[in-house]
């Protein structure tokens, strides 16, 4: 059962219960409460003798504000930087505790946090974020649609990137090192773990793209049969992204957080689910930025035996903003990839378009 | 919503004409809480009342433009585990679900909420709490967030897991 359907299905039996309605005698309760009393005549120092003292104290807190800006732009992040320790790493044997799925999973959900932020789509020196693709002052269509289509757009990528096995990952023994190629893109990482217990390890390291070094930091927990749980948090200039991953008989499930200039409260989240059985996948993704909230399901037919996804999708979208300038969406929509690698987007309704 | 944010803004300059359609458009939003957390009608229904009124009582704290249910829906919940307090909490649901064998098997003609009941129970109070803030009250996480007091990634988390849990207990009926 899907978690709309359940979802839904709590809704329709919410409806459909008698609930108390005892407007007429919480109304009379209302109209009993005292109206705002009507405010006192200010003095002369009330009007004018405040202002003038809080003029010069926000002058203050301005330059105090500004300073603590300044100081937080210089020194970003809270994630600790490279290994500590001596700059050259003795060479050592792959311990019997570091099985390669876990190297696996580590190298790979690194790669995915820096795809999900664009890296590999950069100049060498720069670091665009994937994020700010999202961005509200991104140009988008002006038609609601085609801005919907757009965002879906963005989310096949990274929904085929979850699903895709695509990722080579060449394990170097020697040095816990690993290579991940995603096509002509290479990154290494460099990691050390620490085991917590025989179910539980942290590791932190470094990833080096393009002479850039970006701290990461994380832990695994293996729950035998149940499946996997990995948390793993980088950080990327004055961004951190932190990720969980959580998988479990045939189900992957990711959860974003985007960070900005230290601040513990996240600007993005990111949910993404993903299923696939036999033939059939699933997928989901929810984002939530800025007073904006767009989820997206998807339904696809794999055609591959890994779980790739074949060239039919149909998506229900929807985009909830408390935005004034974006409009609110909803629509379902059916999506067929072209052989030239384009997809065309079919709204209920008939309205498509190509990207 | 904007018909509701405006009538709010009445409320803010004393005039209450518009408190019939502010009440039939939440009411039962409200009552989803206030039955989710005390766990029978009486109770809840006086709860009901009572955060219509503080409510209106606190709009000057209530920030204008954001959610008036979401608002709204903090007092409910604020009020409902006041009332919670002074008795046990975890009362509510677990005693009045009953044998959950028995509520299986019997009552084709059980009330909707007594059967969202069954289908939540077996999530805890947090996991409940928000599939009705998330699921019944149409709240985003984010607003779920504030109202609980839980960051944002906490919420997520917890309602995959509550959503995990269900999808496991109906696949095992």
């Amino acid at each position: 059962m899907r978690r709309k359907d359940i979802e839904k299905n709590l809704r329709t039996l919410a409806e459909s219960s008698s609930v108390p309605n005892e407007m007429e005698e919480t109304y009379r309760l209302v109209k009993q409460i005292p109206q705002n009393p009507e405010p006192k005549k200010k003095g002369w120092f009330e009007r004018w003798g405040w202002k003038a003292l809080t003029g010069t104290a926000s002058a203050v807190a301005a330059g105090f504000a500004a300073f603590f800006v300044i100081d937080s732009l210089s020194s970003p992040g809270t994630v600790p930087g490279p290994i500590d320790g001596s700059s050259e790493r003795p060479v050592t044997t792959l311990p019997s505790n570091l099985e390669e799925k876990e190297a696996t999973a580590i190298g790979k959900q690194a790669a995915s946090l820096l795809n999900l932020a664009g890296v590999f789509d950069a100049d060498a020196n720069t670091l665009a974020l994937r994020a700010s693709r999202y961005d509200r002052d991104e140009q988008v269509s002006t038609a609601d649609l085609d801005s919907a289509a757009r965002d879906i757009d963005g989310f096949i990528d990274m929904v085929a990137d979850f699903s895709e096995d695509d990722w080579v990952i060449d394990l170097v023994a020697e040095e816990y090192k690993i290579s991940v190629a995603d096509g002509e893109d290479t990154f290494e990482i460099e990691y050390e773990e620490t085991h917590i217990s025989a179910y539980m390890h942290t590791f932190s390291g470094t990833i080096v793209v393009s002479d850039t070094q970006i701290p990461f930091e994380g832990m695994i927990e293996d729950l035998g049969p149940s499946g996997r749980e990995v948390e793993m948090s980088i950080t990327i200039g004055d961004e951190r992204i932190e990720v969980e991953q959580e998988i479990e008989q045939g189900e992957n499930e990711y959860s974003f957080s985007f960070f900005r200039s230290g601040s513990s409260v996240p600007y993005k989240t990111i949910e993404f689910e993903n299923e696939v059985e036999g033939i059939e996948g699933e997928s989901s993704i929810e984002i939530f930025e800025q007073g904006i909230e767009t989820e997206c399901e998807f339904e696809y037919l794999a055609n591959s035996a890994d779980g790739s996804m074949g060239n039919r999708f149909f998506a229900e979208y929807s985009r909830e903003s408390s935005v004034p300038s974006v409009n609110s969406v909803e629509a379902e929509v059916n999506i067929s990839k072209n052989a030239d690698g384009t997809h065309t987007y079919t709204f209920e309704g008939g309205h498509s378009i190509t990207i | 919503m904007d018909r509701i944010q405006a009538i709010v803004e009445q409320f803010r300059q004393g005039d209450y004409s518009g408190f019939p359609v502010f009440y039939e458009e939440t009411h039962r939003k409200v009552y989803y809480i206030s039955y989710g957390i005390l766990g029978n009608e009486f109770d809840a229904g006086d709860a009901m009342q009572d955060t219509y009124v503080r409510f209106i009582q606190s709009l000057e704290r209530f920030k204008a433009g954001t959610n008036p249910f979401a608002y709204l829906a903090t007092i409910a919940r604020n009020l409902c585990y006041d009332i919670l307090d002074k008795r046990n909490r975890e009362v509510g649901f677990r005693e009045e679900i009953g044998d959950e064998e028995t509520l299986a098997a019997g009552a084709p003609d059980i009330d909707g909420l007594d059967e969202v009941k069954r289908i939540l129970a077996p999530l805890n109070e947090s996991e409940r709490e928000i599939v009705v803030l998330h699921v019944l009250d149409d709240l985003k996480f984010r607003e779920i967030a504030e109202i609980t007091g839980k960051k944002l990634s906490t919420v997520l988390v917890t309602y995959n897991r509550a959503m995990k849990k269900l999808k496991r207990k109906e696949e095992d009926r």
